[in-house]
Protein backbone atom coordinates (compact mmCIF):
# COMPACT_ATOMS: atom_id res chain seq x y z
CA UNK A 1 0.00 0.00 0.00
CA UNK A 2 2.84 2.53 0.93
CA UNK A 3 4.79 1.31 -2.51
CA UNK A 4 1.74 1.85 -4.17
CA UNK A 5 1.04 5.51 -2.48
CA UNK A 6 4.66 6.36 -3.10
CA UNK A 7 4.35 5.10 -6.94
CA UNK A 8 1.20 6.76 -7.41
CA UNK A 9 2.93 10.22 -5.35
CA UNK A 10 5.76 10.14 -7.72
CA UNK A 11 3.83 10.02 -10.69
CA UNK A 12 1.92 12.97 -9.89
CA UNK A 13 5.00 15.29 -8.78
CA UNK A 14 6.45 14.34 -12.42
CA UNK A 15 3.93 15.01 -14.50
CA UNK A 16 2.81 18.06 -12.67
CA UNK A 17 6.39 18.84 -13.31
CA UNK A 18 5.53 18.54 -17.15
CA UNK A 19 2.78 20.70 -16.79
CA UNK A 20 4.63 23.55 -15.13
CA UNK A 21 7.22 23.07 -18.04
CA UNK A 22 4.89 22.65 -20.90
CA UNK A 23 0.88 23.23 -20.44
CA UNK A 24 -0.22 21.15 -23.40
CA UNK A 25 -3.29 19.70 -23.93
CA UNK A 26 -1.23 16.05 -23.72
CA UNK A 27 0.14 16.75 -20.43
CA UNK A 28 -2.81 18.23 -18.99
CA UNK A 29 -4.36 15.12 -19.76
CA UNK A 30 -1.37 12.78 -18.65
CA UNK A 31 -1.14 15.38 -15.01
CA UNK A 32 -5.56 14.01 -14.80
CA UNK A 33 -5.05 10.44 -15.39
CA UNK A 34 -1.92 10.50 -12.33
CA UNK A 35 -3.67 13.02 -9.63
CA UNK A 36 -7.27 10.71 -10.26
CA UNK A 37 -5.02 7.98 -9.99
CA UNK A 38 -3.55 9.14 -6.92
CA UNK A 39 -6.77 9.75 -5.10
CA UNK A 40 -7.14 13.92 -5.90
CA UNK A 41 -10.55 15.28 -4.16
CA UNK A 42 -9.91 19.15 -3.64
CA UNK A 43 -8.54 22.30 -5.46
CA UNK A 44 -7.70 25.41 -4.45
CA UNK A 45 -6.65 28.16 -6.77
CA UNK A 46 -4.70 31.13 -6.29
CA UNK A 47 -5.24 34.33 -8.55
CA UNK A 48 -2.06 36.41 -8.15
CA UNK A 49 -3.27 39.13 -9.57
CA UNK A 50 -7.06 41.40 -8.10
CA UNK A 51 -7.77 41.85 -12.13
CA UNK A 52 -8.05 39.03 -15.17
CA UNK A 53 -6.97 41.35 -17.68
CA UNK A 54 -4.32 39.55 -19.96
CA UNK A 55 -3.03 36.40 -20.60
CA UNK A 56 -0.41 37.10 -18.48
CA UNK A 57 -2.47 37.13 -14.94
CA UNK A 58 -3.26 33.66 -15.85
CA UNK A 59 -0.17 32.67 -16.79
CA UNK A 60 1.19 33.63 -12.86
CA UNK A 61 -1.77 31.86 -11.16
CA UNK A 62 -1.78 28.35 -9.99
CA UNK A 63 -4.10 25.44 -8.44
CA UNK A 64 -3.33 23.07 -5.43
CA UNK A 65 -4.68 19.47 -5.27
CA UNK A 66 -5.13 17.91 -2.23
CA UNK A 67 -6.43 14.35 -1.04
CA UNK A 68 -9.37 12.86 0.89
CA UNK A 69 -7.08 14.08 3.83
CA UNK A 70 -6.73 17.08 2.92
CA UNK A 71 -3.34 16.94 2.60
CA UNK A 72 -1.30 18.60 -0.50
CA UNK A 73 -0.46 16.14 -3.72
CA UNK A 74 0.37 18.25 -6.19
CA UNK A 75 0.81 22.38 -7.61
CA UNK A 76 -0.44 22.96 -11.35
CA UNK A 77 -1.03 26.37 -13.44
CA UNK A 78 -4.45 27.02 -14.41
CA UNK A 79 -4.11 27.48 -18.44
CA UNK A 80 -2.70 25.52 -21.10
CA UNK A 81 -0.82 26.48 -24.66
CA UNK A 82 -2.54 25.66 -27.56
CA UNK A 83 0.09 27.37 -30.28
CA UNK A 84 -0.39 30.90 -29.67
CA UNK A 85 -3.81 30.68 -27.85
CA UNK A 86 -3.96 30.77 -24.02
CA UNK A 87 -6.92 29.49 -22.70
CA UNK A 88 -7.96 28.39 -19.24
CA UNK A 89 -7.67 24.91 -17.94
CA UNK A 90 -10.49 24.28 -15.07
CA UNK A 91 -12.40 21.59 -17.27
CA UNK A 92 -9.60 19.33 -16.27
CA UNK A 93 -10.13 19.43 -13.03
CA UNK A 94 -13.88 18.48 -13.01
CA UNK A 95 -14.88 16.14 -10.31
CA UNK A 96 -12.88 17.78 -7.67
CA UNK A 97 -14.37 20.21 -5.10
CA UNK A 98 -13.64 23.38 -3.92
CA UNK A 99 -11.41 23.36 -0.68
CA UNK A 100 -12.69 26.53 0.70
CA UNK A 101 -15.97 25.21 0.44
CA UNK A 102 -15.49 21.45 2.14
CA UNK A 103 -17.13 20.75 5.25
CA UNK B 1 -39.57 39.25 -2.35
CA UNK B 2 -42.65 38.27 -4.22
CA UNK B 3 -43.77 34.73 -4.67
CA UNK B 4 -45.51 34.12 -8.18
CA UNK B 5 -48.05 32.00 -9.45
CA UNK B 6 -45.39 28.85 -10.90
CA UNK B 7 -48.37 27.79 -13.44
CA UNK B 8 -48.46 31.49 -14.71
CA UNK B 9 -44.98 32.03 -15.06
CA UNK B 10 -43.96 28.35 -16.74
CA UNK B 11 -47.44 29.16 -19.09
CA UNK B 12 -45.87 32.47 -20.12
CA UNK B 13 -42.14 31.42 -20.69
CA UNK B 14 -43.26 28.20 -22.67
CA UNK B 15 -45.14 30.10 -24.58
CA UNK B 16 -42.03 32.34 -25.16
CA UNK B 17 -39.97 29.22 -25.88
CA UNK B 18 -42.15 27.55 -28.64
CA UNK B 19 -42.73 31.34 -30.57
CA UNK B 20 -38.89 31.36 -30.88
CA UNK B 21 -38.66 27.90 -32.06
CA UNK B 22 -41.43 28.71 -34.58
CA UNK B 23 -40.50 31.92 -36.06
CA UNK B 24 -36.54 31.19 -36.39
CA UNK B 25 -35.74 28.16 -38.49
CA UNK B 26 -31.77 28.28 -36.38
CA UNK B 27 -32.13 28.79 -32.36
CA UNK B 28 -29.85 27.77 -29.28
CA UNK B 29 -29.49 28.25 -26.20
CA UNK B 30 -26.70 29.96 -23.96
CA UNK B 31 -26.53 27.10 -21.24
CA UNK B 32 -23.69 28.68 -18.09
CA UNK B 33 -25.01 25.79 -16.18
CA UNK B 34 -26.58 28.26 -13.32
CA UNK B 35 -29.63 28.04 -12.01
CA UNK B 36 -31.41 30.24 -14.27
CA UNK B 37 -30.16 29.02 -17.72
CA UNK B 38 -31.08 25.01 -16.44
CA UNK B 39 -34.08 26.45 -15.36
CA UNK B 40 -34.90 27.56 -19.25
CA UNK B 41 -33.85 23.92 -20.49
CA UNK B 42 -36.55 22.38 -18.09
CA UNK B 43 -38.79 24.66 -19.69
CA UNK B 44 -37.51 23.76 -22.69
CA UNK B 45 -38.23 20.13 -22.43
CA UNK B 46 -42.29 21.66 -20.92
CA UNK B 47 -42.26 22.93 -24.22
CA UNK B 48 -41.32 20.00 -26.12
CA UNK B 49 -42.52 17.18 -24.62
CA UNK B 50 -38.94 15.96 -22.62
CA UNK B 51 -36.62 17.42 -25.01
CA UNK B 52 -34.31 20.33 -25.98
CA UNK B 53 -34.94 20.68 -29.32
CA UNK B 54 -31.81 23.27 -30.28
CA UNK B 55 -28.08 23.22 -29.53
CA UNK B 56 -27.09 24.86 -26.47
CA UNK B 57 -23.87 26.98 -26.51
CA UNK B 58 -21.61 27.17 -23.45
CA UNK B 59 -18.75 30.15 -23.68
CA UNK B 60 -16.19 28.86 -21.78
CA UNK B 61 -13.21 30.70 -20.75
CA UNK B 62 -11.44 27.65 -19.10
CA UNK B 63 -11.73 28.89 -16.14
CA UNK B 64 -15.18 28.15 -14.61
CA UNK B 65 -15.66 25.68 -11.53
CA UNK B 66 -14.62 22.24 -11.40
CA UNK B 67 -18.09 21.73 -10.27
CA UNK B 68 -19.49 23.09 -13.29
CA UNK B 69 -17.55 21.39 -15.96
CA UNK B 70 -18.46 18.31 -14.16
CA UNK B 71 -22.28 19.43 -13.98
CA UNK B 72 -22.41 20.31 -17.81
CA UNK B 73 -21.07 16.95 -18.54
CA UNK B 74 -23.52 14.84 -16.43
CA UNK B 75 -26.79 16.78 -17.31
CA UNK B 76 -25.35 16.54 -21.29
CA UNK B 77 -25.77 12.87 -20.70
CA UNK B 78 -28.85 12.93 -18.54
CA UNK B 79 -30.96 15.13 -20.84
CA UNK B 80 -29.23 14.12 -24.48
CA UNK B 81 -28.48 17.80 -25.02
CA UNK B 82 -26.23 19.07 -28.18
CA UNK B 83 -23.87 20.83 -26.67
CA UNK B 84 -21.47 23.59 -28.26
CA UNK B 85 -18.72 24.79 -26.47
CA UNK B 86 -17.30 28.02 -27.82
CA UNK B 87 -14.19 28.59 -26.06
CA UNK B 88 -12.72 32.05 -24.97
CA UNK B 89 -9.05 33.17 -24.85
CA UNK B 90 -7.85 35.36 -21.97
CA UNK B 91 -6.52 37.99 -23.38
CA UNK B 92 -5.19 41.66 -23.37
CA UNK B 93 -7.07 44.31 -21.35
CA UNK B 94 -8.98 46.63 -23.58
CA UNK B 95 -12.52 47.50 -21.88
CA UNK B 96 -11.62 46.03 -18.38
CA UNK B 97 -13.69 43.32 -18.87
CA UNK B 98 -11.61 41.53 -21.48
CA UNK B 99 -12.23 38.43 -19.68
CA UNK B 100 -15.98 38.46 -19.55
CA UNK B 101 -16.77 41.12 -22.44
CA UNK B 102 -14.81 41.09 -25.26
CA UNK B 103 -13.54 37.92 -25.06
CA UNK B 104 -16.98 35.76 -24.52
CA UNK B 105 -18.39 37.87 -27.16
CA UNK B 106 -15.63 37.33 -29.48
CA UNK B 107 -16.39 33.61 -28.80
CA UNK B 108 -20.27 33.73 -28.75
CA UNK B 109 -19.77 35.58 -32.65
CA UNK B 110 -17.56 32.62 -34.19
CA UNK B 111 -20.16 30.23 -33.13
CA UNK B 112 -23.14 32.14 -34.43
CA UNK B 113 -20.71 32.86 -37.89
CA UNK B 114 -20.00 29.10 -37.98
CA UNK B 115 -23.93 28.00 -37.11
CA UNK B 116 -25.61 30.49 -38.91
CA UNK B 117 -27.98 31.14 -35.89
CA UNK B 118 -30.44 33.44 -36.09
CA UNK B 119 -32.04 33.43 -32.51
CA UNK B 120 -30.40 33.08 -28.99
CA UNK B 121 -32.65 31.94 -26.11
CA UNK B 122 -30.97 33.97 -22.77
CA UNK B 123 -31.94 33.51 -19.14
CA UNK B 124 -31.37 37.29 -18.03
CA UNK B 125 -34.62 38.05 -15.67
CA UNK B 126 -35.04 41.64 -15.29
CA UNK B 127 -34.57 41.96 -11.36
CA UNK B 128 -30.94 41.08 -11.38
CA UNK B 129 -30.33 44.58 -13.01
CA UNK B 130 -30.89 47.51 -13.79
CA UNK B 131 -29.84 47.22 -17.51
CA UNK B 132 -31.39 43.72 -17.88
CA UNK B 133 -34.70 45.64 -16.57
CA UNK B 134 -34.71 47.20 -20.17
CA UNK B 135 -34.90 44.38 -22.37
CA UNK B 136 -37.64 42.88 -24.17
CA UNK B 137 -38.60 39.17 -24.53
CA UNK B 138 -37.55 38.79 -27.84
CA UNK B 139 -34.72 41.79 -28.51
CA UNK B 140 -32.77 42.15 -31.75
CA UNK B 141 -29.43 42.86 -32.19
CA UNK B 142 -27.53 44.37 -34.73
CA UNK B 143 -24.60 42.60 -37.18
CA UNK B 144 -22.16 44.06 -34.51
CA UNK B 145 -23.76 42.40 -31.53
CA UNK B 146 -25.19 46.31 -31.13
CA UNK B 147 -28.35 46.87 -28.72
CA UNK B 148 -30.01 49.87 -29.48
CA UNK B 149 -31.88 49.97 -26.21
CA UNK B 150 -33.49 53.58 -26.94
CA UNK B 151 -35.05 51.81 -30.08
CA UNK B 152 -36.52 48.40 -28.95
CA UNK B 153 -39.84 47.04 -30.40
CA UNK B 154 -43.30 47.34 -29.01
CA UNK B 155 -44.21 43.67 -27.62
CA UNK B 156 -48.21 44.10 -27.78
CA UNK B 157 -50.41 41.46 -26.58
CA UNK B 158 -47.31 38.69 -26.86
CA UNK B 159 -46.70 39.81 -30.19
CA UNK B 160 -42.91 39.45 -30.55
CA UNK B 161 -40.87 41.18 -33.04
CA UNK B 162 -38.89 38.53 -35.49
CA UNK B 163 -37.77 40.15 -38.40
CA UNK B 164 -34.14 40.32 -39.05
CA UNK B 165 -32.47 42.93 -40.51
CA UNK B 166 -28.58 42.83 -41.74
CA UNK B 167 -27.41 39.86 -40.72
CA UNK B 168 -28.36 40.21 -37.08
CA UNK B 169 -29.52 38.08 -34.65
CA UNK B 170 -32.77 37.99 -32.04
CA UNK B 171 -31.88 37.56 -28.14
CA UNK B 172 -34.85 35.38 -26.52
CA UNK B 173 -35.58 35.93 -22.91
CA UNK B 174 -38.21 33.53 -21.54
CA UNK B 175 -37.54 34.52 -18.05
CA UNK B 176 -37.64 38.37 -17.46
CA UNK B 177 -40.31 38.22 -15.26
CA UNK B 178 -39.37 35.68 -12.73
CA UNK B 179 -37.47 36.78 -9.57
CA UNK B 180 -34.93 34.46 -7.71
CA UNK B 181 -36.81 33.14 -5.25
CA UNK B 182 -39.54 31.92 -8.23
CA UNK B 183 -36.77 29.91 -10.08
CA UNK B 184 -35.48 27.85 -6.66
CA UNK B 185 -39.54 27.47 -5.98
CA UNK B 186 -39.16 26.15 -9.22
CA UNK B 187 -36.48 24.10 -8.86
CA UNK B 188 -37.52 22.34 -6.28
CA UNK B 189 -41.08 21.73 -7.61
CA UNK B 190 -39.74 19.96 -10.46
CA UNK B 191 -36.66 18.64 -9.16
CA UNK B 192 -34.44 20.42 -11.80
CA UNK B 193 -30.64 19.19 -11.14
CA UNK B 194 -28.35 21.98 -10.16
CA UNK B 195 -24.71 22.69 -9.43
CA UNK B 196 -23.50 21.61 -6.28
CA UNK B 197 -21.93 25.26 -5.83
CA UNK B 198 -25.42 26.59 -4.90
CA UNK B 199 -25.47 24.62 -1.56
CA UNK B 200 -23.76 24.76 1.46
CA UNK B 201 -21.28 22.48 3.12
CA UNK B 202 -19.33 25.01 5.47
CA UNK B 203 -20.75 28.09 6.09
CA UNK B 204 -20.52 29.82 2.39
CA UNK B 205 -22.23 28.93 -0.72
CA UNK B 206 -22.23 30.74 -4.10
CA UNK B 207 -25.60 32.37 -4.72
CA UNK B 208 -24.81 33.58 -8.18
CA UNK B 209 -22.45 31.65 -9.97
CA UNK B 210 -19.81 32.84 -12.73
CA UNK B 211 -16.24 31.96 -13.55
CA UNK B 212 -13.67 31.51 -10.64
CA UNK B 213 -11.63 34.59 -10.98
CA UNK B 214 -15.09 36.71 -10.56
CA UNK B 215 -16.77 35.43 -8.19
CA UNK B 216 -16.84 34.72 -4.12
CA UNK B 217 -18.98 32.79 -2.14
CA UNK B 218 -21.55 33.83 0.11
CA UNK B 219 -22.17 33.26 4.05
CA UNK B 220 -24.77 30.90 4.16
CA UNK B 221 -25.97 27.51 6.22
CA UNK B 222 -28.53 26.73 3.21
CA UNK B 223 -27.76 23.16 2.25
CA UNK B 224 -30.31 22.07 -0.12
CA UNK B 225 -33.12 23.91 -1.84
CA UNK B 226 -35.64 24.35 0.60
CA UNK B 227 -33.45 25.68 2.91
CA UNK B 228 -32.18 28.15 -0.23
CA UNK B 229 -36.23 29.21 -0.23
CA UNK B 230 -36.52 30.18 3.26
CA UNK B 231 -33.12 31.75 3.18
CA UNK B 232 -34.40 34.49 0.21
CA UNK B 233 -37.64 34.74 2.34
CA UNK B 234 -36.00 36.96 4.76
CA UNK B 235 -32.78 37.74 2.96
CA UNK B 236 -32.29 41.45 2.17
CA UNK B 237 -29.04 41.32 -0.02
CA UNK B 238 -28.66 41.18 -3.41
CA UNK B 239 -28.18 38.16 -5.73
CA UNK B 240 -25.46 39.09 -7.64
CA UNK B 241 -23.38 40.93 -4.80
CA UNK B 242 -20.38 38.28 -5.11
CA UNK B 243 -20.08 39.27 -9.08
CA UNK B 244 -17.07 41.32 -9.81
CA UNK B 245 -18.68 42.38 -13.08
CA UNK B 246 -21.92 44.00 -11.48
CA UNK B 247 -19.98 46.04 -9.16
CA UNK B 248 -18.93 48.84 -11.82
CA UNK B 249 -21.43 51.73 -12.52
CA UNK B 250 -24.69 50.85 -14.32
CA UNK B 251 -23.70 53.56 -16.84
CA UNK B 252 -20.17 51.24 -17.76
CA UNK B 253 -22.86 47.87 -17.63
CA UNK B 254 -25.06 49.89 -20.09
CA UNK B 255 -22.46 50.92 -21.72
CA UNK B 256 -21.15 47.55 -22.55
CA UNK B 257 -24.19 45.90 -23.38
CA UNK B 258 -25.39 48.47 -25.74
CA UNK B 259 -22.12 47.38 -27.53
CA UNK B 260 -23.07 43.83 -27.37
CA UNK B 261 -21.68 42.28 -24.20
CA UNK B 262 -23.91 40.10 -22.60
Amino acid sequence: MDTQRSACEEAVKRSSEMLRNLPTEDNWTEFERAYRACGARYYKIYYVTGKLNSSQDLTSSYVELFDAEKKLIATAPVFKRSGNRVEGALSHLAGLRSLDLAA
Amino acid sequence: MIEQDLNELENKSTYIIREGKLKFSKVAALWSMGKDSTTVLQLSRKAFMGKVPFPVIHIDNGIDFPETYEFRSSLRDEWGLELIVAKSEIKNELSGFSCCGENKTKALQGVMKEYGFEALIVSIRRDEHGIRAKERYFSPRSKEFKWDYKNQPLELWDNYASRLDEEGHYRIHPILDWNEIDIWRYIEREKIPVNPLYFSESGFRYRSLGCTHCTVPVQSDASNVGEIIAELRVSTSEEREGREQDKEKEYVMQKLRSLGYM
